[in-house]
């Protein structure tokens, strides 16, 4: 794979409707110009009011991804080859497990 | 003097003409009970809407759309009365009485202005596309992204396919009109 030199590219993913808007997140996933398979891509996750969470389990595309100080990694390798999937979620200890989607933004 | 003859005198913006739009048309209206209150808290006056109404009916030539349905004082006053209810900054939106019915005179006629909140409606039509296109995630994912991309970042074909590790263009443009034909049936079938 490869990603556009001149531009840089995020997806972002916001979690699905909850009860308590406390257990609302975002993770934004960003591509640097000219990516290819072995690029270090990084995921920034953020809570309902845009503060980093400090401590997650991202599951995003069948990997389960440590976040720490609001940031996650991964390979673009690795995203595409889970592109297809559907299941993401952010784990928090002491909270509800909340399931995402891609949006605009 | 005829409704005719005023008119005349009106669209010609004679004195004589603008003076019996006070007199009849926007002096009872500002001093019926039911403008007196909106007028006060909104802090509209009489000359306000004297200016306004002359501002639309010579300024923007709407006194050529009076068509002789009713009184020329009762379709004046529609508009008096609209200038009033707009002039609340809650309410957002235009108000066109171009198409109204011939007037029932008295204080106790039931007129009802089309407006709508811009404000509101773009808010609405916001979310309910934020709606739609999880819906066309949980049918297919690759659509999201190819939609984001095509939208967001105006990449082209060649591009997505490079990135997302498609076959081949024509299959990132199917994707594409996929998703689009999907959000759009989507938003036919429930709105």
């Amino acid at each position: 794979m490869k990603t556009p030199k001149d531009k840089k590219i995020s997806f972002l993913f916001v979690s699905l409707p909850v009860k308590d808007l406390s257990n609302r997140w975002t993770a934004r996933v960003t591509f640097p110009p000219a990516s290819t398979d072995s690029t270090v891509i990084q995921v920034e996750v953020l809570d309902g009011e845009e503060k980093i969470i400090d401590k997650a389990l991202l599951e995003l595309f069948g990997l389960k991804l440590k976040v720490q100080n609001g940031l996650a990694s991964l390979t673009c390798a690795q995203f595409i080859e889970g592109l297809r999937a559907e299941r993401i979620w952010l784990h928090r200890e002491g909270r509800e497990s909340v399931p995402g989607g891609l949006t605009f933004g | 003097m005829t409704d005719e003859e005023w008119l005349k005198l009106v669209r010609e913006g004679e004195d004589a003409g603008w003076k019996l739009v006070w007199e009849r048309v926007v002096e009872p209206e500002a001093g019926s009970s039911r403008s007196v209150g909106l007028m006060r808290r909104y802090s509209i006056t009489a000359g306000d809407l004297m200016g306004m109404l002359y501002e639309d009916m010579i300024g923007r030539g709407k006194i050529n759309l009076f068509r002789g349905e009713g009184s020329l004082e009762g379709w004046l006053r529609r508009y008096v009365r609209g200038y009033i209810l707009n002039a609340n900054p809650n309410q957002h939106g235009e108000i066109s009485i171009e198409g109204a019915h011939p007037d029932n005179e008295g204080e106790q006629e039931a007129l009802v202005l089309p407006t709508e909140d811009k404000e509101i409606l773009r808010g609405e039509t916001w979310r309910f596309t934020h709606w739609i296109f999880r819906k066309l995630w949980n049918t297919d994912p690759v659509r999201c992204y190819v939609h984001v991309l095509k939208t967001r970042y105006f990449l082209s074909s060649e591009e997505i396919r490079d990135f997302l590790e498609i076959s081949s263009t024509s299959n990132v443009d199917q994707i594409y009109s996929r998703s689009i034909k999907f959000m759009r049936e989507t938003w036919v079938k429930h709105v």
